[in-house]
């Protein structure tokens, strides 16, 4: 707690830039295939300049095709998932808010249980989940829009109803699913891994979360005064309801991204930006970018543990529960506020 | 700056709650509506903050129609200083003042230093710089009220709308939020505010508007309108009017068979 106080929130932002990409160098080096540093920096160099290769042809695969695809995808879907889980809580003015609270994941579940259902594989699974995830988001959103009453609460509430019919139309999919091979294929996506990561799957979630992230990125300041009320926000010059449908609409965008790439992995947006209220506080101009970064860092990490511990894969989705419940019940307890 | 209010009607579901109001408030006074609960203070607040627009009827500020002013224009006219309220979120006293610099930062801006130099001018004009760095979920309703205050100060708006800025305050804190809203508009800021306390009118307000049954009933100075009379109209209970150190200063006292 010392340290907590002692640097100014610039200085921690700067910290968690460093430690963020200690991670990501880190986690090129660890697998079954182990890479040195100087293999990485010369693969790496040879892109640019032409290096006489030192390193096998399979090093070169390894870290191009298999481990910096996977490390980054990590990255970016443990970045958007922290930020849209902070989003989230800014505009429902609710700490216990996550990114799935519009029904994110249970849409995508959905959309790739039918992809799988109907024997795609690959970027067809993917792009299934992220557009059945927007479309759950999107209906939530709709209904929302004809609640009586408050606004956030009506969203709420659109969006567990939704969710739990597209939860509904998953498990019917997995009962009528070939029990040999369609359904283990589902129950595995269900649980998260990020083994699926390709080049294809970054350049795909870099630039649809790129668009999501950077307005949330911008837009940070405003989600101070949108925790503040509709009423108490529009007497300090934001327009609650044009900038909460913005900022919605840039979390489920990114969330949708995410999971669609990634499967079910919970609690990282609900815990990292919990963490970053710890050690920033709760103003989301350094809070956005502390739980962008340090989603960033936390993902990658994990999956490190999910693909080394044992000697088969553990589902990230399955790790980042285990890892985060237990955190999240200590953050409760702890001295201090929860928000 | 000044607050003008023409032929203000509004009604929710064809129940009439505001009935043709009318009238003027010049820069740098203190104006208190009275009324009972529910009469439509908080309707006539609305209204001119720009949360209501389907009234009927004019609201200018300065000369400025306000009805369907983007936001961000209208809160560097007007700002609102709603009842000390809890937050879903702890921040600390600083940034919840810097918040009120945001009507005029454009675009994606994020406050710099000159917000940040508006911010601690407001703390110190309301002389609670020591507050600063505490956090506003862990200070009292008196101080919150007061950081409320210095928020609209740092929104740089001319008028201010109080919402009841005395309720859940102890008698202390009442007295020196009332104290700093008297400086304010002595200092030029055009106040408008709702009370429940017609002793807090005769103490400090320029001016008081009666509401009751969808119009004012009564709008001058508080010596002049309120009487016994009104005081039953507004609210039905009655009360004497005392006068005290030679008309400086005068209370209601209850008549409930306690004389």
């Amino acid at each position: 707690m010392t340290l907590n106080n002692r640097c100014t929130p610039f200085q921690k932002i700067f910290f968690l830039t460093v430690l963020t990409l200690a991670v990501i160098l880190g986690s090129f080096l660890i697998g079954r295939y182990p890479l040195s540093l100087k293999e990485i920096f010369g693969i790496l160099t040879s892109k640019i300049f032409s290096v006489d290769p030192f390193w096998s042809e399979q090093a070169q695969t390894v870290f191009l095709n298999i481990r910096a695809p996977r490390v980054l995808t990590g990255c970016l879907v443990g970045c958007a998932l922290s930020a849209a889980g902070a989003a989230y809580q800014g505009v429902f003015q609710n700490p216990m808010a996550s990114p799935d609270i519009l029904g994110a994941s249970s849409g995508a579940a959905f959309g790739a249980a039918l992809a799988l259902l109907f024997g795609a594989d690959g970027f067809v699974v993917i792009a299934c989940a992220f557009f059945f995830s927007l479309l759950c988001t999107g209906t939530a959103w709709l209904i929302s829009q004809r609640t009586q009453g408050r606004q956030i609460l009506g969203l709420i509430l659109s969006g567990i109803v939704v969710g739990s019919l597209f939860t509904a139309s998953t498990s019917l999919i997995k009962l009528v699913a070939d029990p040999t091979d369609q359904l283990p294929a589902i129950t595995y996506w269900l649980m998260g891994s990020l083994a699926g990561s390709g080049q294809v799957t970054l350049i795909f979630s870099f630039f649809v979360m790129f668009i999501g992230l950077l307005p949330l990125f911008l837009l940070r300041w405003k989600i101070n005064v949108l925790t503040l009320g509709d009423e108490e926000a529009w007497a300090l010059g934001v327009n609650a309801k044009r900038m909460r449908l913005i900022i919605v609409f840039c979390a489920s965008l990114i969330t949708a991204a995410a999971v669609s790439i990634s499967g079910i992995i919970g609690w990282v947006g609900l815990v990292v930006p919990h963490m970053a209220r710890r050690l920033v506080g709760n103003n989301y101009r350094y809070l956005m970018p502390a739980s962008m970064l340090i989603g960033a860092a936390f993902l990658p990490l994990v999956d490190d543990v999910a693909r080394n511990m044992l000697s088969s894969e553990i589902p990230i989705g399955v790790l980042t529960a285990f890892i985060g419940a237990p955190f999240f019940l200590y953050l409760i307890t702890a001295k201090g506020d929860v928000a | 700056m000044t607050l003008n209010v023409e032929h203000l009607s509004f009604s929710y579901n064809d129940r009439a709650i505001l009935d043709d109001i009318s009238f003027h408030l010049p820069q740098g006074t203190l104006t208190a509506i009275l009324g009972a609960n529910g009469v439509g203070k908080s309707t006539l607040f609305k209204c001119v903050l720009g949360l209501l627009t389907d009234y009927d009827g004019k609201i200018t500020i300065n000369d400025i129609e306000t009805k369907n002013l983007p936001a961000q224009q209208l809160a560097s006219l007007a700002a609102y200083i709603p009842q000390s309220h809890d937050t879903a979120f702890n921040f600390s006293v600083f940034d919840m003042v810097l918040m009120g610099t945001t009507a005029r930062l454009k675009g994606f801006r994020v406050p710099s230093e000159e917000q940040t130099k508006i911010t601690l001018q407001a703390l110190e004009k309301l002389n609670i710089t020591f507050l600063k760095n505490r956090d506003y979920k862990r200070i009292s309703g008196g101080e919150r009220q007061l950081v409320l205050i210095a928020r609209a100060l740092a929104q740089k708006a001319n008028v201010l709308i109080m919402d009841e800025p005395t309720a859940n305050l102890d008698y202390g804190n009442s007295l020196r939020v009332l104290k700093q809203m008297r400086f304010l508009a002595d200092q030029g800021y055009t106040i408008l505010f709702s009370t429940h306390s017609p002793d807090h009118v005769f103490l400090y307000a320029d001016r008081v508007l009666a509401l009751s049954k969808q119009k004012i009933r009564a709008d001058g100075k508080p010596k002049e309108i309120i009487t016994s009379d009104l005081i039953r109209t507004l609210y039905g209970v009655d009360v004497a009017i005392e006068s005290l150190h030679n008309d400086k200063i005068r209370c209601c006292i209850p008549q409930n068979g306690i004389l």
